[in-house]
């Protein structure tokens, strides 16, 4: 008894100090499952906390559920619509990439720790994957806001490419177990069959889960708790079919975060918090199973292999497996350099320590290395970075907080608080003044804390709080009425002028002066446009235009429906 | 000096010009460059509405930028005009619009014309400027506020 206590205590100190920690963390810049690594590791024997812990089937298991559990939400958060420009290249990736990366730091590993081609492969194998939990931190966490291709692209490849990871894994290990030195066609049904068998089961039960959920009248926090027993139940099914029991997570996850259902709100705030504690604990385990003393003598040809993965396997990888793809250069350079990795290596790094390979500690502890120098440079290397090449897009002005509206049946309402912020459009307007989008209604307004009558408000003033009901695009139009400097910096970024698509593109030449070819002359704007770019433009996307530069404010049914005119001088 | 003092002249700021309508605006800058720059009056109008056609000029927070090419003109050309009361301009935050510059350029022009919307757009960003275009008591007051705003927020 008073030993589980005792435990208890100690995790929960650890679990306290690191969310304390974290909150400072984070104004530092610092990748926060960094932090949890290092805190885990001071925690563990070799700091000050001198925990001895190395039991590998538990982390193996508290491992695999946070997995679990994040690659769910991280389903839940993909827009479908994202799969319209990102799902094929991420796929390649996801595929391709992973095998191509796993082949050419496997043999360098197999090279500089002087072990047989196979036993290489299998380091290359265990690092392969970039990891969703840091790539959805990244991408939702730090602000930054990249164009949808680029984040669909960087999403969809992270959520999908864990299954190819764990499989080449798997396979390696069975190689190694009998004795193999060379694979053989056998592999390639076993990948069939976990591709397949787990795409079946994610799609079968994203369904099943749509259905459930439609008839249940649970509550709040219930429905949560039923969403991650149904996605712990779908992942055990879907493994015990000998399918990709991760693959087959994210897709039901994609399947039930994009259906209409009264209770996704609630739904996706209280997976976002499982899916916190699930990578706060991942990585607190990871960092105490560790014994950082081990790692030093490692070290110098762990580095090494850290490098080639990061500077030429994952390039190399990127750029063959983009090469049918005719995404921007820029983009293809930062998709090579975010090739995050995570908690995944390290946990198929215990997988030959459970299967009883020989050189199995080496395997974990290059794998964690190779996660902690991805960590290190990359991580704390993204986010500038983007700005730097100019992939970073301006905020979008969002309301403060948003919650489905119930209306007995399915609906896409739901209410919106705004703040009205200084130098806003809503600043200094009469309520009768202030043109709210035709779908946003407003339900209440609020002053210093009092509710006011709306008829007898006068003019909004900077503070004021407004509650609006709608139907949610409305309700994201409406939010430039209220946001100051985000909205300024948005304009600047998407020019000043903006013009309807559908525009005759010589007339838009005409104002300006600018000398179109012929081939132009009956083109609209957004024909133009389009047969410019070689990808599907995305919002973010520019266009040259003689003098101008074209940026694609708004895409509506994947045209582009809005452009803004960014004059030459602006650029930066 | 900025390229706005460059094109401005102290005669082309209009102050409390008392018409309803945006027409009724390009047609009272027609007359005025008509006048200066010897060019037909319908060529502003007309170059100056085609512009407005493709999307409004508006800025925002009662600001807008009509610009257009005029053939024959031989220099860029601005007009600053500040209206008694606000008229309707298909803004789009769907505010009103009570100041307004003008801008022609020759048919010809080059980049000079980007230059300077790019940089009136930058001026108009500032609030305070903004205020005190309204609150100037005289076109000699808004000259020097147009031409000697040293961008400070």
């Amino acid at each position: 008894m008073d030993l589980i206590n005792q435990s208890i205590l100690v995790a929960a100190v650890i679990l306290f100090i690191s969310l304390l920690v974290s909150s400072f963390a984070s104004r530092l810049g610092a990748p926060l499952l960094l932090v949890f690594l290092a805190l885990g590791m001071l925690a563990g024997e070799d700091g000050p906390g001198g925990i001895v812990f190395d039991n590998y089937p538990l982390s193996y298991l508290i491992g695999t559920v946070a997995l679990v559990v994040i690659l769910f939400d991280g389903g839940l958060r993909t827009r479908i619509d994202s799969f319209r420009v990102g799902l094929k290249p991420a796929m390649s990736l996801a595929t391709l990439g992973v095998l191509v990366t796993a082949l050419i730091t496997g043999s360098f590993a197999a090279w500089v720790l002087e072990l047989s081609w196979l036993e290489g492969l299998l380091i290359g194998a265990i690092v392969g994957s970039t990891d969703a939990a840091a790539v959805f931190a990244l991408l939702s966490g730090s602000g930054l806001r990249l164009n949808q291709r680029l984040s669909a692209v960087l999403e969809i490849e992270s959520g999908s490419n864990d299954p190819m990871a764990v499989f080449l894994t798997m396979a390696l290990i069975g190689l190694i177990e009998a004795g193999r030195s060379t694979p053989d066609a056998s592999l390639l049904v076993v990948f069939l069959q976990q591709m397949g068998v787990g795409a079946l089961a994610g799609w079968a039960g994203g369904r099943a889960m749509v259905w459930i959920f439609r008839r249940l009248s649970l509550e709040g926090a219930l429905l949560s708790m039923f969403g991650l027993a149904a996605a712990l139940l779908l992942f055990a099914l879907a493994t015990v079919a000998g399918g990709s029991g991760f693959l087959a997570i994210y897709l039901a996850g994609l399947l039930l975060g994009n259906a209409r259902l009264a209770g996704l709100s609630t739904l996706l705030k209280v997976q976002d918090g499982y899916a916190w504690l699930a990578q706060v604990v991942m990585f607190l385990v990871l960092g105490l199973l560790v014994t950082p003393s081990e790692l030093v003598p490692l070290a110098p040809a762990a580095l090494a292999i850290s490098l080639v993965l990061m500077l030429v396997a994952r390039p190399v990888a990127v750029w063959l497996g983009l090469l049918p793809f005719a995404l921007p250069r820029a983009e293809k350079l930062y998709i090579s350099w975010v090739g995050l990795r995570g908690a995944v290596p390290i946990i198929l790094g215990i997988f030959p320590l459970m299967a009883g390979l020989p050189n199995s500690t080496v395997y974990f502890n290059v794998a964690f290395f190779v996660v902690l120098m991805s960590l290190v440079f990359q991580g704390w290397s993204i986010v500038p970075l983007a700005a730097r090449m100019g992939l970073k897009l301006p905020a979008a002005a969002r309301p403060a907080r948003s919650v489905r509206v119930e209306t007995g049946i399915d609906s896409h309402y739901e209410a919106a608080s705004f703040r009205v912020e200084a130098e806003s459009v809503a600043e200094g307007t009469t309520l009768d003044a202030l043109a709210l989008p035709a779908g946003a209604h407003l339900a209440a307004l609020f002053r210093a804390g009092e509710r006011q009558a709306p008829e007898a408000a006068g003019a909004l003033a900077e503070g004021d709080w407004l509650y609006l009901v709608g139907e949610g695009e409305a309700l994201a139009e409406a939010g430039a009425l209220f946001a100051g400097r985000v909205e300024r910096e948005a304009r600047r970024f998407y020019g000043v002028f903006t013009v309807d698509a559908a525009l005759p593109a010589a007339e838009l030449a005409g104002a300006y002066g600018v000398t179109l070819e012929p081939v132009w002359a009956g083109a609209t704007l957004a024909e133009y446009c389009e047969r410019h770019g070689r990808v599907a433009l995305v919002p973010g996307d520019t266009v040259p235009f003689g003098r101008l530069t074209l940026v694609v404010a708004e895409c509506e049914a994947g045209r582009v429906s809005r452009l803004g005119i960014r004059f030459a001088a602006d650029d930066d | 000096m900025s390229l706005i003092g460059k094109i401005l002249a102290p005669d082309h700021v209009l102050i409390d010009l008392d018409v309803g309508s945006k027409k009724r605006v390009f047609e009272q800058v027609g007359l005025l460059v008509e006048n200066t720059h010897g060019i037909a009056r319908s060529e502003v109008f007309d170059c100056l509405f085609a512009r407005e056609k493709l999307g409004s000029t508006g800025l925002g927070q009662g600001v807008a930028i009509p610009h257009g090419r005029a053939k024959g003109l031989k220099e860029a050309v601005g007009v600053f005009i500040r209206l008694k009361s606000p008229i309707p301009f298909d803004a789009p935050d769907g505010k009103p619009v009570q100041s307004l510059f003008v801008l022609l350029v020759p048919a010809e022009a080059t980049d000079l014309h980007l230059q300077v919307l790019s940089e009136l757009a930058q001026l108009f960003s500032s609030r305070s400027l903004r205020e005190a275009l309204l609150a100037a008591p005289d076109r000699d007051a808004l000259f020097s506020l147009l031409t000697q705003w040293s961008g400070h927020a």
